[in-house]
């Protein structure tokens, strides 16, 4: 067999990145999850084995409400993404092929540019004396400036959907390119109106990448503080920018490490599923 | 006699297509009658499968009109059209069960669940596949796909039925299996077929008429012995069997009667409208020749050669026989008779019905 | 394009279209335009062109300082991942053993794992090791976030790369080492580089991990979020401009590597 021969030649190069993955990703997440059940006097952490972190966060309705509320703002965020971004990437995929792919690239460029970058621009737009508001101003829409632009949930929900718009975009474009022209024309034979062919024959096909894309955003915006910081204000504060707070001057370390697992583990079950929802709903084309 | 008129069914006018600077389909005109078997015959590129998605509605026509039973379809879009397709390969809806493809097309016409149900049923037994209801595509061979292709599109009992290369991609053993099953379904459903291949043992084994398409255009079109037994053109000779092409130039014409001088010698043919001294193409069929004296005719044709080669491929035996005058013909006989070896000197007869008058021309690519 | 919808449908889709571009791109110009504006508050009406948001950069130490390491960083944890990402790349392509789906799941983790969560455990594995915070440590978390971007682009590669040159390279005498290094390696090439590129893109870019596990030396992105929770001015659209520009840059020059390779 050749894969037999294969694995005993090349598994040397598998060494340098599993022993940096377990040394650099597993130890610290390892680490972490210790801390979780740690107790903390003063300055000093306590290694313990008590589940206090967790059930402080869990019936604290501080940490309750705000684990609830980050939950409600990543599915917003999600579902505005994919709204944003399936009726793009249908229009990508109908343009003509070199037309397609510059303007694929040019929607994905703005993921790999700074995300700070990307909420702040968000916040010079929507603020208090910003570019909206002035501009408003100046056009004489408005006489005065509209607070509720900045420091809102809508605010939020907007900057957080303008950065991750592209996560939904790439895998619905590639499950709307593989798509065979032919079904969509066996659809239209079969006497299926262009919105019933979209409705049963090309929605249902590119399921798999809207669901991808939404996982990735929720998991995304989960652990989202920037953006929150610099969008969302006080009103609207996010669980990440409580762990932030807890592992910087509140110090406490297990109580953040224990909100922290809370979100991984509801990233990684979420992850997990969307790959079996994927594999169940991937047919081979 | 020749007059189709009532029975015509589907009918293209002067239909034209261009992409960009390329020009796929250069006026075609095509009538299909009632219930018959028609099929486009070509190697790829010769526009065939271009013309049958017009016909489906898939790409608009540059210029020229389609018409079903006189009525200008041209412009309705495929949905509207009672046609419907086999495609290349199946289309079969990926995500739907077989059950669920086949009554995509009642469903999209509001055809009540009940009777949707029965169709399927009815489908599906006369493609022989009864009880696969629930299976995926991925879970079907390629012949039951190809099944299960048919029973979606002639569930919607279509005006005509549309299939490009539907066997394409099946192999041979199954291929001519299909190609049985598809002449008795055709009988059965009485709908009209415009079938598309490039596979010309295909085309005659399955057709009431074969139309050859070459560079956008119909070359001729008849029924398979017509075309197989008088090809029009060297292209036609060319690509429907094999043949051999000689090229010579008339000596003598006595009504029907021709005389062809083909280097050192005077073939006899049979073939109208030719004028002497003009150069023509003779096609002869490799099966036609005989390599015994035959019988002592004046009109025979009779050359002596000597066998080059001498190639057993089973159900044939096919020899190589160069003539005097250095010209090389291929002649065939069946399997079972013992060929002589290469070297020997031979005769070779045809009778002049078997040789096929063609106007010359440039060489024809090969097909 | 043959009957895709009407011409109504088409129009609205050109018009969405249209407005999803802008909504990308506008509020990026945005930045762009005041940051050649005169008046040191960014707000309508335009007060003028200037230069002078620029030469303030320039003049500016401590960002500079912070621009110094970002690319040291960035360099160092694009070489790094570049090695265990073609490697690793290369191992799980070809390797078969149980475990092997787990593994690859564990190393492309980071890019699904929401970046505070790296970023806090490696807060508290570095402080466990009493390991005191400082651009290397930025540095070890870069690599370890940058090597599934390198992976990824190499294993897409290696899942299209026809084996069978392989087979000729070796049946031509070349030895296992040889055929790596003069046949395979050499069809990873654009791949390498396009996924180099987007890695050095994104460590520069780097801010939440980041924000963890620095010591006294600030990055680039970290020092604009200083300036940033000092207030808003001028400056910052300035270097935010030439941030933009330097990363589009990079991706598209990433972007036509990878192209190249298809």
């Amino acid at each position: 067999m050749r894969a037999d021969a294969d694995t005993r030649h090349y598994w040397p190069l598998l060494l340098p990145v599993s022993l940096w993955s377990l040394a650099l990703l597993l130890a610290p997440l390892s680490i972490l999850f210790a801390i979780s059940f740690f107790n903390v006097e003063y300055v000093t952490l306590i290694p313990a084995f008590t589940p206090d972190n967790y059930l402080k966060v869990l019936t604290r309705p501080l940490y309750s409400g705000l684990l609830l509320k980050t939950f409600k703002i990543a599915a917003q965020v999600s579902l505005c993404c994919v709204l944003l971004a399936y009726p793009a990437a249908y229009f990508l995929v109908h343009l003509p092929p070199r037309l397609r792919q510059t303007l694929y690239f040019m929607a994905i460029v703005p993921l790999w540019i700074s995300y700070l970058i990307r909420c702040y621009a968000w916040k010079l737009i929507l603020g208090q004396n910003g570019v909206l508001n002035s501009f408003l101003q100046w056009i004489g829409m408005t006489q005065e400036p509209i607070a509720a632009f900045l420091y809102s949930e809508f605010a939020l929900t907007l900057t957080l959907s303008h950065v991750y718009v592209a996560f939904v975009l790439m895998p619905v474009y590639s499950s709307l390119e593989k798509i065979p022209r032919h079904l969509g024309e066996a659809a239209s034979d079969l006497y299926a109106s262009p919105w019933q062919r979209l409705r049963r024959v090309t929605l249902p096909l590119s399921m798999p990448g809207v669901v991808t894309g939404a996982t990735f955003v929720f998991s995304l915006t989960l652990g989202d503080f920037v953006a929150a910081t610099l969008v969302g204000g006080p009103e609207n504060l996010m669980i990440g920018m409580v762990v932030w707070n807890l592992f910087g001057t509140a110090y406490q370390w297990p109580l953040g490490a224990a909100i922290s697992f809370l979100i991984l583990m509801v990233v990684l079950g979420l992850v997990s599923l969307a790959d079996r929802i994927g594999a169940l709903r991937r047919v081979e084309l | 006699m020749t007059d189709h008129a009532p029975l015509e069914h589907l009918r293209l006018q002067a239909l034209w297509k261009s992409f960009g600077d390329v020009k796929a389909v250069r006026g075609i005109d095509l009538s299909v009658s009632r219930g018959e078997f028609l099929t486009l015959l070509g190697p790829s590129g010769c526009g065939k499968t271009t013309t049958l998605r017009m016909v489906a509605g898939f790409e608009p026509p540059t210029s020229g009109t389609i018409l079903l039973h006189g009525k200008d379809i041209t412009n309705e879009p495929p949905n509207s059209r009672p046609i419907n397709t086999v495609f290349q390969h199946y289309a079969l809806f990926p995500h739907l069960s077989v059950e669920e493809n086949i009554a995509f097309g009642l469903r999209m016409r509001g055809v009540p669940a009940t009777e949707r149900q029965r169709q399927v049923t009815d489908a599906l037994r006369a493609v022989a596949l009864p009880g696969f209801e629930r299976r995926h595509p991925r879970q079907l061979s390629g012949g039951q796909q190809q099944r299960v292709a048919l029973a979606r599109a002639l569930v919607n009992r279509p005006e005509i039925l549309l299939l490009d290369e539907p066997l394409g991609a099946l192999d041979l053993k199954l291929r001519r299996q299909m190609q049985l099953e598809l002449r008795a379904l055709h009988r059965e459903v009485g709908i009209s077929f415009l079938y598309v291949t490039h596979d010309q043992e295909e085309a005659l084994a399955m057709s009431d008429r074969v139309a050859v398409m070459n560079a956008g255009r119909i070359e001729q079109i008849g029924s398979p012995r017509e075309i197989y037994e008088q090809p029009i053109s060297r292209f036609v000779a060319d690509f429907i069997g094999e043949t051999n092409l000689l090229e010579g130039r008339v000596v003598r014409v006595d009504g029907t009667r021709v005389q062809v001088k083909l280097g050192p010698h005077i073939l006899h043919a049979l073939g109208e409208g030719c004028v002497t001294g003009t150069q023509v193409a003779l096609s002869i069929r490799p099966e036609r020749w005989t390599l015994t004296e035959g019988v002592r005719d004046a009109d025979m044709n009779r050359f002596s050669g000597r066998v080059r080669e001498s190639v057993y491929a089973g159900s044939v035996l096919r020899q190589v026989v160069e003539l005097e005058g250095g010209i090389t013909v291929v002649a065939t006989r069946p399997g079972n008779l013992a060929g002589e070896p290469a070297g020997s000197a031979v005769t070779l007869t045809i009778i002049p019905s078997d040789v096929v008058v063609l106007p010359a021309g440039p060489p024809d690519p090969p097909a | 394009m043959s009957s895709s919808g009407t011409g109504l449908s088409r129009l609205l889709l050109l018009g969405y279209g249209i407005a999803f571009f802008g909504f990308l791109y506008l509020p990026l110009a945005v930045i762009v335009l005041f940051s050649f504006d005169a008046s040191s508050v960014s707000s309508f009406p335009l007060e003028g062109w200037t230069l002078h948001w620029y030469r303030e950069l320039f003049s500016d130490g401590a960002l500079l300082g912070a621009l110094w390491n970002s690319l040291r960083v960035a360099v160092v944890a694009t070489a790094g991942a570049v090695l265990l990402g073609t490697s690793g790349a290369l191992g799980l392509d070809r390797c078969r053993f149980p475990g092997r789906g787990l593994l690859q799941r564990l190393v492309l983790m980071p890019i699904v794992l929401p970046g505070i969560l790296t970023g806090v455990s490696f807060l508290t594995f570095f402080a466990s090791l009493n390991w005191p915070l400082s651009l290397t440590t930025v540095t070890l978390c870069h690599v370890t976030f940058c090597v599934p971007i390198v992976l990824t682009q190499v294993l897409a590669r290696l899942r299209r790369f026809d084996r069978r040159l392989e087979d000729a390279a070796m049946d031509l005498y070349a030895n296992r080492l040889k055929t790596l290094l003069y046949v395979t390696l050499p069809s990873l090439r654009t791949s390498i580089l396009g996924g180099a590129l987007l890695a050095f893109t994104l460590s520069m870019d780097e801010i939440v991990v980041t924000l963890f596990v620095t010591g006294r030396d600030n990055t680039l992105p970290m020092q604009v979020w200083a300036m940033l929770r000092r207030g808003i001015t001028p400056e910052v659209n300035a270097i935010a401009t030439l941030v933009l520009v330097a990363s589009s840059l990079l991706v598209a020059l990433a972007a036509g590597r990878l192209r190249t390779d298809n």
